[in-house]
């Protein structure tokens, strides 16, 4: 399995010369399968350089995932430029929405009106397909399975597990873990910690033992309260995943767009020193690092 | 006038429900709760779980097919921990907002009345199944009391001048509501509320207990038995209206699982009906 990184920033594209070791491009990660399969999870402004190297390949069948419909995430679509060329396939998975109903058609769709976009979706050339997900029903790519696994965000947000061939990577999307709406002294506090042990206890058996692990550290424990609520994971609870789920190696991703390469450096450095468990490779995801195992 | 219970009725039924309006005060809480940033979980969820319809269309949205959640969400506070705070807000939001039906009335099932008697219910029920069978988690037990008489709702709107007459026959012979609506309309209210609740996958101990909380018996789930004597308790204690003229008593099974008489429970029920006061504020 390869998996290379277009896009490891969060929330919105952070260009210029203090971001460049990292990147400025948001979410997008390709992966081929053993067997030769393109997925591309998600498709945020990374998807743009990923493209120009899909050209020569041409005609391509690309297997997209959304974790999930925000804008870091889907911002790139329209600039996917396979989209544009007869002959090439592109498959679009993702969740619909429960508020409004619509299908994972509408991340495509929603973006190429007359007044945001030139192109309109009639007018894109490749064969295009979309398949709305359930969380937990496995889809098959070549010999490869993709399970969506439902995560915490303020929108429905599926994470990935792909097997292929006896390896395997699990990618959060954008994740928080869930946590007490209730004060310990509350009625209900007991109640809804089990219903969060639950949840955090089916998200863990699917990460569990992967090789790889991308996980979305957008903030430091300091940071956090601040944050609360807004969706996203800290270090330290992505650190805390990789370690329950005996995971081989993990990628800390969605960085904050307002810190730049020493700054993300110096706190991923203090992390790592409260670790008590030893056993996983850490890394910051880097844009155009190439992972091959 | 008999509603025969054909597929076309369950369908039609269903596609009701849709344009079923949530309780007007719920409605005006959410969207004030809704417009500052920082809106209280906690008082969201105790919003949405005080009006039976939100709480159903809710429950509903989350156990569909839609989402494949292995059918199990049986409380507002799972399905918060399952979608996301942010997620079910919006549901709410777009449940309160969506074009509904007017709300119909009749006098025989005022919707306040009947909205006292289902949130008492609810809470006896969370009570006999912490306090009496001490049983851990207990939302779903509220959830149960809440709904059971989902159907009597659904029928208010849809067939008002049916079954009016129905309520009305029930009153005058002193009989039990179910035996006239079956008489009458083929159907009873449990039985139409187990239907929706069935084909929107609901979990099946909730339908269960909407089903069969008329016929409780000794092989009774303890969610059927905590809401089958809550019903009776909340009935007895004169709080709100079901509609259904006959009260009954705890049976023999009932006095031996829960540990206690109806007597016995009320004289232990401090305050419920404060508690079914403050709720009701909440949505109506």
């Amino acid at each position: 399995m390869k998996l290379r990184f277009w896009g490891v920033r969060g929330s919105i594209p952070s260009p210029g010369a203090k971001t460049v070791r990292y990147g400025g491009n948001t979410t997008c990660l390709e992966v081929w399968t053993d067997d030769g399969e393109l997925i591309i999870l998600d498709a945020g402004t990374g998807i743009f350089p990923l493209a120009q190297t899909l050209l020569e390949k041409m005609p391509v069948h690309a297997y997209i995932f959304n974790t999930h419909s925000h804008w870091d995430h889907i911002q790139g679509l329209p600039f996917f430029i396979p989209l544009f060329v007869p002959g090439n396939r592109v498959s679009i998975y993702g969740a619909s929405d429960p508020v409004s109903g619509n299908s994972i058609e509408e991340i495509l769709q929603v973006q190429l009106q007359y007044r945001f976009f030139p192109i309109r979706e009639s007018e894109l050339n490749a064969q295009i397909e979309y398949i709305s997900l359930r969380e937990g029903e496995s889809v098959s790519i070549g010999n490869a399975l993709v399970t969506p696994v439902l995560m915490n965000h303020p929108v429905v947000n599926f994470g990935y597990r792909i097997d292929n061939a006896g390896k395997s990577l699990f990618f959060t999307g954008d994740h928080e873990p869930s946590y007490n709406i209730y004060e310990p002294e509350d009625d209900e506090y007991a109640m809804y910690q089990t219903l969060i042990e639950q949840k955090d206890g089916s998200i863990l058996d699917r990460v569990r033992g992967v090789d790889v692990l991308v996980a979305d550290a957008s903030y430091t424990e300091s940071e956090y309260p601040a944050k609360k609520g807004w969706g996203h994971g800290t270090f330290d609870t992505c650190i805390q995943m990789a370690e329950k789920a005996k995971v081989s190696q993990l990628f800390l991703t969605h960085h904050e767009p307002t810190r730049d390469d020493e700054a993300l450096e110096a706190v991923f450095r203090e992390s790592l020193k409260k670790r008590t468990v030893r056993g996983c490779e850490i890394e910051l995801a880097r844009e155009g690092m190439l992972v091959e195992w | 006038m008999t509603v025969h219970m054909d597929e076309g009725f369950h369908r039609r039924l269903s596609a009701m429900v849709e344009s079923m309006p949530a309780f007007p005060e719920s409605v005006h809480q959410i969207m004030s709760m809704t417009a500052d940033i920082n809106c209280s979980p906690r008082d969201l969820v105790k919003v949405i779980e005080s009006d039976p319809v939100m709480t159903m269309k809710i429950l509903k949205l989350v156990n569909s097919a839609f989402f494949a959640l292995s059918r199990n969400v049986a409380s507002v506070q799972h399905a918060l921990v399952y979608l996301g705070l942010n997620t079910v807000k919006n549901l709410a939001i777009s449940i309160a907002t969506v074009d509904s039906l007017p709300r119909k009335s009749i006098p025989e099932l005022p919707m306040s009345a009947f909205l006292t008697h289902s949130l008492a219910t609810a809470t006896m029920a969370q009570r006999l199944a912490k306090d009496f069978l001490h049983l851990r988690d207990v939302s779903d037990h509220f959830v149960a009391g809440l709904l059971h008489d989902f159907g009597k709702a659904v029928f208010v709107q849809f067939e008002p001048t049916t079954y009016a007459r129905v309520l009305n026959e029930a009153r005058e012979k002193q009989s039990p509501l179910p035996q006239i609506e079956m008489e009458r309309m083929g159907i009873t209210c449990a039985e139409a509320g187990a239907m929706l609740a069935e084909s929107w996958q609901l979990p099946p101990t909730l339908i269960d207990s909407i089903r069969t909380h008329v016929d409780c018996n000794e092989d009774s789930s303890d969610m059927t038995l905590t809401v089958a004597a809550a019903n009776t308790v909340v009935k007895a204690m004169n709080l709100g209206d079901s509609g259904n003229p006959y009260v009954g008593d705890f049976q023999d099974f009932m006095r031996k699982r829960l540990g206690s008489d109806l007597e016995g429970v009320i004289a232990k029920t401090d305050a419920l009906s404060d508690e079914v006061h403050n709720m009701q504020s909440m949505v109506q």
